[in-house]
C-alpha cells in the first residue's frame, strides 16, 4: 500500500510541476508576457512598475522561481477587468462551482445507479430497452444543446424556471440536469454491465439458495460488488465533468469558475485565466489521486497488483 | 457444455480449415443479405450520416441563399408552417434576415470539415509519436508518455482556453486546438499496439533480417494497427464535432459572420425568447449529427472488435 501511495503521489507531483511549467513557458514563449498580463495602453511608468512586480526584468530562472512563489502564496496579481486580486475573484466563485458539481454528482449517482440496476434486472424486456435508449440519448446529446433545449422549454415556453444566474434552488435544476445527463448515461451503462456480471456470480446463486429475498440479494450482494466499477467511472470522468461545467455554467450565466474562465478567455484577461487554469488543474489531479486511493482501499486487487 | 462444443468446432476448424464458400453468381437472384450485427438503428444512422455528408458536400449548390446575405426586411421570420412565415425561407430567418437553411447547410459543411482536419492532425501527431514511443523506448518513450499522461489527466477545455487566450480566436487556431485534443489517445493506443506487435515472430524476423526501424514501422506495424486506429478516428471525429460546436457556441471558435452549427446556437441565444427557431434548428441538427456519428462509431468499434482503452 505504501509503495502504491508513494508512486501515485510522486506521479501527481510530476504532473503538477509540468503543468505549472508549461503555463509559465507559454507566456514567455509567445512574445512579451507583459502584453498578456497588463491592460493595453498603459503608460510607461506603470509598465515599468508591472515589469518589476512580475520580475520580468530578471533572468528566466528567477522568473520561474517567482512564478512558483506567487502561486504558492496565491498572489497572482490583479484581474485586468475587475482590477481586484485574481485569488479573491476566484475564491468568490469557487463555491458556486463546487455546489453545482456536488448537485451534479448527487443527481448522477441518485439516478444513474438505480437506473443501471433496473436496466440489468429488466434485461431483454421493454423497460430495460427503454432505460438503455434514454441513456443513449443522454450520451449523444451534447450538454450545451441539452441546456439550450431545456431553456427553450422550461424557461421561454413554460416560464417555470429562471433562465440565468444562480442563487435560489430553482436555479440549480436546469444546470444540474444539463450537466449530469451525460454522466447519468455513462453510469447507467457501466452499472448495468457490472450488475450483469455480478448477477451471474456463484455467490448470487448461494444467496438465492439461502432463501434471501430478491431485494436483499440485489441490494446487499449485487450492488455492493457492482459499485467498484462505478467508482472508477466517476473518477475517470472528473476531467469530462469539469470540461462540461465550463460550458454549462456559461449557458446559464452561473456565477462560477467556468463562466469566469470563459469570460476571461474572451476578454483576454490572462492573469485570471492563468490562475484559474492552474488551480482547477491542480484540483482535478488531486481528486484523481483521491479516487485512485479510494479504489485501492475498496478493491484489494489493485493494491496487490501495484501501481 | 457449450464450451466443449465450441472447442470441438475450433479443433475441427484447425484440422479442416473451412473452405471459402463459392461466390454467389451475379445472375442468381439472391436476396439482399443483411450484414451481420447491423441493426435497424445502425442502418438508419448510416443513412442519416450519408444524407448529412451529402448535404455538407453540396451545400453551396443546395443552399437557396448566400449564408451571410442579410435581408433586413425579412428579419426573424419563422419556419414555414408557422404564422408570418416566408415561403422562400424553409427554416425561417435570423435576427439579420439571413436564411437559416442556407446557414445550417454551410455551417454543417464547416463543422464537418473542421472536425475532419482536427482528426487528421490528431491522427498524424498521435500515430507518429506513438510509433516513436513504442519502437524506440527509453527516454523518448518516457518523455512522450509523460506528456500523454498529463494531457489525459487534464480537462481539455482548460488547455483549449489557454491556447485560445494566447493565440487568439482564429480558424487556424481552432484547427490546431481540435488537432491536439486527441493526439494523446492515439499515441497511447498506437504505443500499446506496437509493444504487442514487437514481440511477434514476423517482426522479430524482420529485425533479424536487418530491417530498419522505419521499414518495420511502415511495412510491418502500420498495416496491422489500421483497424483500431480507424475506430478511434471515427470516435474522435464525433467528439471533435461536439468540441468544435461547444467552442464556437462559447464564442471561442469560428467568428461571425461565418456560421458553424455551434456558433449559430451561441449567437441565437439572445433571441431565444422571441424567435426560438434560430437556436432550435441548428441545435436539433447538432443532435442529429451527434447521434449518427456516435451510433456509427459504436458500431465500428463493436464490429471491428477492437478493445480501446479510452477515457
Amino acid at each position: 500500500m505504501l509503495e502504491f501511495l508513494t508512486s501515485r503521489v510522486l506521479r501527481m507531483a510530476i504532473t503538477l510541476w509540468a503543468i505549472v511549467s508549461v503555463v509559465f513557458l507559454a507566456t514567455r514563449l509567445t512574445g512579451n508576457p507583459i502584453d498578456f498580463l497588463m491592460p493595453e495602453g498603459l503608460d510607461a511608468a506603470s509598465r515599468r512598475e508591472m515589469i518589476a512586480y512580475w520580475g520580468l526584468d530578471r533572468t528566466v530562472i528567477e522568473q520561474y522561481w517567482l512564478f512558483w512563489r506567487s502561486l504558492l502564496y496565491g498572489d497572482f496579481g490583479l484581474g485586468l477587468m475587475e482590477r481586484r486580486p485574481v485569488a479573491t475573484i476566484f475564491t468568490e466563485r469557487l463555491w458556486q462551482s463546487a455546489s453545482l458539481l456536488v448537485a451534479t454528482l448527487a443527481l448522477t449517482i441518485g439516478v444513474g445507479v438505480p437506473a443501471g440496476i433496473l436496466a440489468a434486472i429488466w434485461r431483454g424486456r421493454p423497460g430495460g430497452s427503454g432505460v438503455l435508449f434514454a441513456a443513449f440519448l443522454g450520451y449523444a446529446i451534447p450538454n450545451f444543446v441539452l441546456a439550450i433545449l431545456l431553456l427553450l422549454v422550461f424557461s421561454y415556453t413554460l416560464h417555470w424556471l429562471p433562465s440565468a444566474g444562480s442563487g435560489t434552488l430553482l436555479h440549480y435544476i436546469m444546470p444540474t440536469i444539463a450537466l449530469s445527463a451525460y454522466f447519468i448515461a455513462a453510469l447507467v451503462r457501466y452499472t448495468r454491465n457490472a450488475m450483469l456480471d455480478v448477477l451471474s456470480e456463484d455467490y448470487m446463486r448461494t444467496a438465492r439458495a439461502k432463501g434471501l429475498s430478491e431485494r436483499a440479494i440485489i441490494l446487499e450482494h449485487g450492488l455492493r460488488n457492482a459499485l467498484i466499477p462505478v467508482i472508477t467511472v466517476l473518477g475517470l470522468q472528473i476531467t469530462t465533468l469539469v470540461s462540461g461545467a465550463v460550458v454549462v455554467e456559461t449557458v446559464f450565466a452561473w456565477n462560477g469558475v467556468g463562466d469566469l474562465l470563459v469570460g476571461a478567455t474572451i476578454r483576454r484577461d490572462y492573469p485570471v485565466l492563468q490562475f484559474g487554469v492552474l488551480v482547477v488543474a491542480s484540483a482535478v489531479i488531486l481528486v484523481n489521486l483521491l479516487v485512485d486511493l479510494t479504489y485501492a482501499l475498496v478493491d484489494p486487487r489493485v493494491r496487490l497488483a501495484g501501481a | 457444455m457449450t464450451d466443449i462444443l465450441d472447442a470441438k468446432v475450433l479443433d475441427a476448424n484447425i484440422a479442416f480449415p473451412p473452405q471459402p464458400k463459392p461466390r454467389a453468381q451475379p445472375q442468381s437472384r439472391r436476396r439482399f443479405a443483411w450484414p451481420k450485427g447491423v441493426s435497424i438503428l445502425v442502418a438508419g444512422a448510416a443513412l442519416l450520416a450519408l444524407i448529412l455528408v451529402l448535404l455538407a458536400l453540396f451545400a453551396p449548390a443546395l443552399a437557396p441563399f448566400e449564408p451571410d446575405q442579410q435581408k433586413l426586411l425579412a428579419r426573424l421570420r419563422p419556419p414555414i408552417g408557422f404564422e408570418r412565415a416566408n415561403p422562400a425561407h424553409w427554416f425561417g430567418t435570423d435576427q439579420l434576415g439571413r436564411d437559416l437553411l442556407s446557414r445550417c447547410l454551410h455551417g454543417l459543411r464547416l463543422t464537418l470539415a473542421l472536425a475532419l482536419f482536427g482528426t487528421l492532425i490528431g491522427l498524424a501527431l498521435g500515430v507518429s509519436l506513438g510509433l516513436v514511443a513504442g519502437l524506440f523506448g527509453g527516454w523518448a518513450d518516457a518523455l512522450i508518455m509523460g506528456f500523454v499522461d498529463i494531457m489525459l489527466s487534464l480537462p481539455f477545455t482548460l488547455v483549449a482556453l489557454l491556447v485560445i487566450a494566447l493565440a487568439g480566436t482564429d480558424v487556424a487556431v481552432l484547427i490546431c486546438v481540435l488537432g491536439i485534443a486527441y493526439w494523446a489517445h492515439f499515441a497511447r493506443l498506437v504505443r500499446a499496439q506496437v509493444l504487442g506487435l514487437r514481440e511477434l515472430p514476423f517482426v522479430e524476423a524482420a529485425r533479424a533480417a536487418g530491417a530498419t526501424r522505419w521499414h518495420i514501422a511502415t511495412v510491418h506495424m502500420i498495416p496491422n494497427i489500421v483497424s483500431p486506429i480507424v475506430v478511434m478516428a471515427s470516435l474522435n471525429f464525433s467528439n471533435l464535432i461536439l468540441l468544435e460546436s461547444a467552442l464556437s457556441f462559447l464564442g471561442l471558435g469560428v467568428q461571425p459572420p461565418t456560421a458553424t452549427l455551434g456558433s449559430m446556437v451561441g449567437q441565437g441565444r439572445d433571441y431565444m425568447a422571441s424567435a426560438s427557431w434560430i437556436v432550435a434548428v441548428p441545435a436539433l441538427l447538432i443532435v442529429l449529427v451527434s447521434l449518427a456519428a456516435m451510433l456509427l462509431g459504436d458500431f465500428l468499434r463493436d464490429h471491428l472488435d477492437v478493445r480501446l482503452r479510452e477515457r
